[in-house]
């Protein structure tokens, strides 16, 4: 851990940052005083330094009839953010922004900073959702710089409800950080929680806001995310709308966004685009996708292991004639072969796109139908894991979706030792763990417990518009109501009517 | 608090586990049987087991043991295999005749204590179920459990299964009934009439037409082919009449000191082939074929009620219908003192709901 030391010299602060190799220093003479320019070249813009900064110096070098004043000469330097400092510490943290410092030798015991700092420098200037896709609505995603990613949110809600609340954290990144809520509308509660969480941490580098979440946490030790995590934009934007806090950090291009529910997580924004009745659909698909994704094949071993009487008599001729070449126990034979999706997934997203595609049919037919010609799988367990693989991808937000990759291996131990029973004791546990988890201190199984009849209107179905114009219960917003539901225009004018 | 909640839970699943109660089947190394013959052969109760072999064939196999009392039936038939039979798969249950008539009770026992076995059907037979499971081996291991299921459905032969049995044996009021498979002239398998059980034995069988006045008279599902003689403006001829749905209501009157039953019958039938002399356009054809059948129903289901009686069965379950209006019912003097004195009473009203394409 770095010591901050106290009270500091200016002039040991330049000495330790003569250290590096990128710091520089210029010595010059303005009006008879001898000047020290000295700035991190790799952090500065260079076209202003070299067409704005740097010939007014010389301008001010010819200039050698006047008596050197150093507040005529900060006036007049011919950029934005120009400062007189004598704070050793505010000299420190500008310098490794990209400020230019210059000192006076033996003349003012002020320090001038300058910015000529360059903040897009290495920073993409588009993010197309790429990770969580959508077919409809808008494609715009944050990306790695904290100005951009408000300057988005902005530009959606203009509203002067926005604020944004800005600290620093970190002992080495020195990432800055924002919370940003609706003032007014957000309870100040969820903001002091943030707040005081985000006071208390003591870290080195914030990698990444996704990492932000594991620092401030209610419970570390749990498989699920307990804030979503999003990089889309108009997702932000709803959570925003609803009452949550979101906090961006710079260098990330995802949000994070709480307090959350279970359910959040499996929202689609093209829930909201789509009609009710088809955005309901899906989402009801989706949330089927999860539970076959987690229970279908530690039910395929329950059943073929313990359970061979609630098997349809119809089915038994396929699944004993596809079994009866296997020589593994059932439970082997699916370790083996969601050990093969799982390789394929982590190798797929470590390649590049192009092989990473090549690479999917690879492995999905050659490797699935070579492993049921070698009978090291029957071939009704190969569409019951495809199926189960193909059902987990549905999930909207990535952190979700590793969650449930991961459930599924407790399940299939379970029940290999104890059938049908591991799996209901497997389904408690994980059940009574959900109950108890909070996010921002709110519960986390919110409709369903503590059990909210209204907030449903939005949870498994996506209910028309007009139904749902309140704010849900548990985030206790101040100001309740979304939009009124009534319709403006009651009558409804046809134009063939006349 | 966490870890102590993951404690618990691990001691929980550790105890499970130590104390090994569930025993692995793994479903392609058990023998599932399919179809259960029981049946008594000198003194022995004796078994024959169809048995599919799914990984190596499609034919079924046929395997019997005999042993002198159920429980070690299993352990016989396993002495022949090559892997532990197993029951949790069994669809139907066949009872021979000698094995009926003797009682049933120590396999129905033995039966109702396994909770792997789910919905099967049970069925008798007039002659040795060893032999109706020959007659099948051609055929798919689950032929005999469609065969019946179908009838079930469609041919007038009225619901039974495990569950069924469970509340016709143990309950009170009501008298166990199960279908009778029979080998025809011609070496086919078919359904045949009932066995009607007075408790676990065999007092009496029924008749293919006795068997859909039963299914009338009891299920909620009426479909079956009626036939009966039509005599009408001097002409003659055996008319099949399809009853497609229906309801019937059983209820008591009191008439003279003693109890009428009186049953009900709403029957809603289907007409497709017809005589010539039938013109269903007049008013009075229509009605002269009514009353005909309506006749005829009520006729012959007094009749089997009366049989019913004669023989002492009550499959129709009139004593757990007098059990609900009356408060001091006791099984045992119903069926000793009340039963034999009631008088029947059968009404029959019928709506032809369907006739066909006309001429």
């Amino acid at each position: 851990m770095i010591k901050e030391k106290k009270n500091q010299n200016p002039a040991e602060i330049v000495k330790r940052a003569k250290k590096s190799s990128d710091f520089k220093e210029i010595k010059k003479n303005v009006s008879g005083v001898k000047i020290f320019i000295s700035c991190f070249t790799s952090l500065i813009d260079h076209k202003t330094m070299e067409q704005v900064f740097l010939p007014y110096i010389n301008e001010c070098e010819k200039k050698t009839d006047q008596a050197f004043d150093i507040n005529q000469f900060k006036n007049s330097i011919p950029l934005e953010e120009v400062m007189t400092t004598q704070d050793a510490k505010e000299i420190e943290e500008k310098l490794h922004k990209g400020f230019v410092l210059i000192t006076f030798e033996n003349t003012s015991e002020d320090w001038l900073l300058v910015n000529v700092s360059n903040l897009s420098k290495g920073i993409r200037e588009t993010n197309e959702t790429e990770n969580e896709y959508s077919v409809t609505g808008p494609k715009l995603g944050f990306v790695e710089s904290l100005d951009t990613n408000i300057l988005l949110l902005r530009s959606k809600l203009k509203s002067p409800l926005v604020t944004t609340e800005e600290l620093t954290l970190g002992t080495l990144s020195k990432t800055r950080v924002a919370i940003v809520y609706l003032d007014g509308i957000t309870n100040e509660k969820h903001i002091e929680t943030v707040k005081k969480r985000l006071a208390k941490i003591d870290f080195d580098i914030i990698w990444d806001t996704s990492a932000l979440d594991e620092i401030i946490r209610d419970n570390s030790h749990t498989p699920f995310p307990l804030y979503l995590s999003t990089e889309r934009l108009d997702r932000i934007c709803y959570t925003l709308s609803l009452g949550q806090v979101v906090i961006f950090s710079d260098g990330s291009p995802s949000a994070i966004s709480g307090p959350s529910t279970l359910l959040d997580f499996f929202i689609s924004p093209e829930d909201y685009y789509y009609n009710w009745i088809v955005g309901s659909f899906f989402r009801l698909i989706r949330i089927f996708a999860i539970i076959f994704s987690i229970f279908s094949s530690s039910l395929y071993v329950a059943v073929v292991t313990f359970h061979y009487e609630v098997v349809p008599a119809d089915l038994l001729g396929p699944l004993i004639e596809s079994r009866a070449n296997v020589p593994f126990p059932p439970v082997m034979e699916v370790l083996f072969l969601e050990m093969t999706i799982e390789l394929l997934r982590e190798a797929g997203a470590r390649l590049p796109t192009k092989v990473g595609q090549t690479l999917g049919i690879v492995g999905g037919i050659v490797i699935g139908q070579a492993a049921v010609m070698a009978a090291l799988t029957s071939n009704i367990l190969l569409i019951v894991v495809a199926l189960s693989a193909l059902a987990s991808f549905t999930t909207p937000t990535m952190s979700m979706s590793n969650t449930i990759r991961l459930l599924r291996f407790p399940f299939i131990i379970m029940s290999s030792l104890l059938g049908g029973l591991g799996i209901m004791l497997g389904f408690a546990v994980i059940l009574c763990h959900l109950f108890k988890l909070k996010s921002f201190e709110t519960p986390y199984m919110v409709p369903l417990y503590p059990f909210r009849r209204n907030n449903f209107k939005d949870s498994f179905i996506r209910s028309p518009y007009s139904v749902i114009n309140k704010r849900p219960d548990y985030l206790r917003a101040k100001d309740t109501i979304k939009y009124s539901s009534k319709e403006k225009n009651k009558k409804k004018e046809d134009i063939n009517d006349e | 608090m966490m870890n102590n909640t993951f404690v618990k839970m691990g001691c929980v699943i550790l105890s499970l586990i130590l104390a090994g109660c569930v025993p692995h089947n793994t479903i392609d190394e058990v023998s599932l049987m399919h179809n259960i013959g029981f049946d008594k052969e000198e003194e022995m109760l004796k078994a024959s087991v169809v048995y599919p072999n799914y990984a190596e064939s499609d034919n079924p196999a046929l395997i019997t043991a005999a042993a002198e009392n159920p429980s070690s039936l299993q352990e016989e038939l396993s002495h022949k295999s090559q892997f532990p039979f197993e029951i949790g798969q069994v669809r139907l249950l066949i009872f021979g005749d000698k094995l009926s008539r003797e009682g049933l009770a120590p396999i129905l026992d033995t039966i109702c204590k396994d909770p792997k076995i789910g919905i099967i059907r049970i069925v008798i037979t007039d002659g040795s179920p060893d032999l109706l499971l020959r007659k099948t081996l051609k055929e798919s291991p689950l032929f005999l459990m469609n065969l019946i299921e179908k009838s079930i459905e469609n041919e007038g032969i009225p619901e039974t299964d495990l569950h069924l049995m469970y509340d016709q044996f143990f309950g009170s009021g009501i008298d166990m009934s199960f279908p009778n498979l029979t080998v025809d002239s011609k070496e086919n398998v078919k359904v045949d009439g009932m066995g009607i059980f007075k408790d676990d034995k065999l007092a009496l069988r029924i008749s293919e037409k006795e068997t859909f006045l039963l299914k009338l008279m009891t299920d909620a599902n009426k479909r079956g082919v009626y036939s009966f003689n039509l005599n009408m403006n001097g002409n003659k001829a055996n008319i099949g009449v399809r009853i497609i749905s229906g309801k019937h209501k059983v209820k008591f009157i009191k008439d003279n000191l003693k109890e009428k039953v009186k049953v009900s019958l709403n029957l809603n039938v289907e007409l497709d082939a017809l005589p010539e002399w039938i013109n269903l356009e007049k008013e009075k054809d229509l009605k002269l074929l009514k009353n005909a059948l309506q006749k005829s129903i009520s006729t012959e289901a007094e009749i089997l009620l009366k049989k019913f009686q004669a023989n002492g069965v009550d499959p129709i379950g009139i004593g757990r219908r007098y059990k609900a209006n009356h408060e001091n019912y006791s099984e045992l003097s119903f069926y000793d003192r009340i039963y034999p004195g009631m008088t029947y009473d059968a009404d029959t009203k019928i709506t032809i709901r369907q006739t066909g394409v006309g001429k």
